[in-house]
């Protein structure tokens, strides 16, 4: 039965409303279980068991027998003789001492270590094996009930019942936030359990300080640190491992029938920034004037300028503002300090998409996107550079084209030699110490390399580009290794 | 799905698998995006508070789940205010801004346009089968008819639909 027409339209929910959801239901308590009735079936069965038990029990007694059997049916008919004729415990353990006898231990939840590895980093005691087993004994470290979890953070695991052995803490740039939410279910399925946080500007410190009271095990970021920051953190003795993550990159594509434009970077900064310099006075910045794309660079045509791409507002549009702008923005010397100066000045300005009309929302992941920008061939479409959105290219049939930027084509081969400038790496640090005995690590990184949705092999995130296979191959070598970072 | 008791439930794992099945389940549900959140929010929150009482003797965890989302599903429509038909917004369509083009031109819309006329029980089942990836048997344990009627039904309703969707008056069937 040809029914593909219907299962395309299913799409992934966004991952920060899964996520979102996840915190809620976790915060909440469930409501207590119903007591069961006693049906008049259940009470009639249950009383002739036990009237049954008695008399074979009292029918035992009576009968001779071997020794040991009747020692055994002797001895609680002795027990509760003494508890009627009012012998205290005292000289019931006076008795078992006598006899020499263990009492078995209390029955109680299984015990697990606070701490499988500190938080400074030390290697975990012998305990933290015995938790390990304790948890795999069960075969499934992952039924574990949920419980509550901490404020201010996101995870798609349950709470409490994770042994930290089994718990990750990743802290992510807002940049790779949406990629690290999603792999948060990812983790989940496999057993264990991902704490993901929003990058708040303390992240290196948490992971490098080994007296932070938030301590982390990972870092997320959509660049590269620099050489200050490693030697920050490494001054302390914490050793770092870097992982390369994949990518996040966008393309631009518009119909074929007037043909790509010349655009640079710097070009599309002066198109869709919401403030850009003032010509005649360039240390000042004016809203937009641009309104054609002869306005930006006189060699380009006399079209309007829409480019159609994600809501501004959603994760994906902030991911796709900060592609598109950056790089044309740091071409702006003044602009580019206010990254380490003012980092809420430069954020405002190389992150801020203009909303008067030349950035229009449009729907990406939807076929009616590419019908739309066919009928409007001086439209720009923006397109995640991933499998999915580039295969809706390829359906299109050849009406819609790749454009370049810095005659640069988007793919594979500009995203590894890191030339194409609508696209970010990803990284990722590990404080060393603190994963050395954690069970979770291999996973978490595994799952951020080869993130999967639901109905396939398309990463959820969109704009996520994972690693190419032999890349992929490498970082996870990297990973296994833990081979320590060298600036 | 094995039915597991309440406690050996991993429910980290059933809400990977499960909410994603119902939050589509609304969407092919509704014909639209708007909203989809809240009733999947509504469903696993309903679900959540009462999960002690799943009885898992009874039904396995999604036809529980799912059974939560129909009835989250009939309150909201009941209190909904009465709205011009779907195929009605199609006709607007073309007169609108590029970006409101691609949002009532898109393939859910259309797909809501074209199972607007169709009786309440066959848009539940489109909704089940191709929204929440169920199988014929849940389904059918879910909307009371017999797994071999769920086979049938669908693949009646699927014929019709794809002839509407590919504008040919009949499309052999593969």
């Amino acid at each position: 039965m040809n029914d593909e027409f219907l299962h395309r339209i299913r799409k992934a929910p966004p991952p920060e409303f899964l996520a979102g959801l996840k915190a809620r239901l976790d915060r909440q308590s469930p409501a207590p279980a119903p007591r069961r009735r006693w049906s008049f079936t259940r009470g009639m069965i249950t009383g002739l068991l036990l009237g049954g038990a008695a008399f074979a029990l009292t029918a035992v007694s009576l009968t001779r027998g071997p020794e040991s059997l009747r020692s055994l049916v002797r001895t609680p008919v002795e027990y509760f003789a003494r508890l009627m004729s009012g012998a205290g415990q005292g000289a019931d353990q006076d008795q078992d001492q006598a006899r020499g006898q263990h009492r078995a231990a209390p029955l109680g939840p299984v015990w697990l270590p606070d701490h499988a590895a500190g938080p400074s980093g030390q290697a975990p005691k012998v305990a933290t094996q015995s938790a390990g087993y304790a948890v795999k004994q069960d075969g499934n470290p992952a039924r574990v009930n949920s419980a509550s979890r901490g404020a201010g953070s996101v995870g798609a695991s349950s709470g409490g019942g994770f042994p930290p052995a089994y718990t990750i803490r990743v802290v992510a740039s807002p940049d790779a936030y949406p990629v690290a939410v999603v792999s948060t279910l990812g983790v989940a399925r496999q057993g264990y359990r991902m704490i993901n946080e929003l990058d708040t500007g303390n992240a290196l410190e948490r992971l490098c300080n080994s007296e932070s009271p938030e301590p982390i095990e990972m870092v997320f970021l959509s660049r590269r640190i620099t050489a200050e920051e490693s030697r920050r953190c490494t001054r302390g003795g914490t050793r770092l491992v870097e992982i390369k993550a994949g990518y996040q990159a966008i393309a631009l594509a518009r119909a074929g029938l007037y043909g790509s434009l010349r655009l640079t970077a710097h070009d599309l900064f002066l198109a869709l920034a919401r403030r850009i310099p003032d010509p005649a006075h360039p240390g000042k910045l004016i809203s937009n004037p641009n309104t054609t794309w002869n306005q930006v660079d006189g060699a380009l045509p006399y079209d309007r300028i829409r480019v159609a791409g994600p809501d501004p507002a959603s994760a994906s549009g902030k991911v796709v503002a900060h592609l598109l702008l950056q790089s044309g923005c740091n071409s702006y010397q003044w602009i580019a300090t206010l990254r380490d100066s003012d980092p809420d000045s430069y954020e405002e300005i190389c992150g801020s998409l203009r909303n008067d009309g030349g950035y229009v929302q449009g729907y990406p992941n939807s076929w009616s996107f590419s019908d739309m920008l066919t009928t409007n061939p001086t439209t720009m479409g923006i397109f995640s550079l991933s499998g999915f959105s580039l295969g809706e290219l390829k359906r299109s049939g050849g009406n819609l084209i790749l454009n370049p930027v810095n005659s640069i084509e988007p793919g594979q081969a500009a995203l590894t030699a890191d030339t194409y400038p609508l696209a970010e790496t990803l990284y990722l640090y590990v404080n060393k110490s603190r994963v050395y005995f954690n069970h979770a690590y291999l996973s978490v990184v595994n799952v951020i390399l080869s993130p999967k949705n639901l109905y396939g092999s398309e990463p959820d995130a969109w704009a996520f580009v994972p690693l190419e296979s032999t890349e992929k191959q490498a970082a996870l070598a990297n990973a296994a290794a833990q081979k320590e970072l060298q600036f | 799905m094995d039915r597991l008791s309440t406690d050996e439930l991993n429910w980290d794992a059933l809400y990977a698998d499960l909410a994603p099945r119902v939050y589509n389940y609304f969407r092919y549900r509704m014909g639209s995006d708007a909203d989809v959140e809240e009733l999947t929010s509504r469903t696993f929150e309903r679900a959540w508070r009462s999960r002690s009482h799943y009885r898992h003797d009874v039904a396995g965890f999604p036809t529980w789940l799912f059974k939560i989302a129909q009835n989250v599903g009939v309150d909201y429509r009941s209190r909904l205010r009465p709205h011009l038909p779907l195929d009605a917004a199609t006709e607007v369509a073309g007169e609108g801004s590029p970006e409101l083009d691609a949002e009532l031109s898109s393939d859910l819309a259309r797909l809501a346009a074209l199972t607007a006329t169709l009786p309440e029980r066959d848009r539940e089942l489109i909704a089940l089968k191709y929204g929440a990836s169920l199988n014929n048997r849940l389904i059918a344990g879910l909307t009371g008819l017999s797994e071999s009627n769920v086979g049938t039904v669908l693949h009646r309703l699927v014929r019709t639909l794809r002839a509407q969707w590919y504008g040919h008056a009949s499309v052999s069937d593969e």
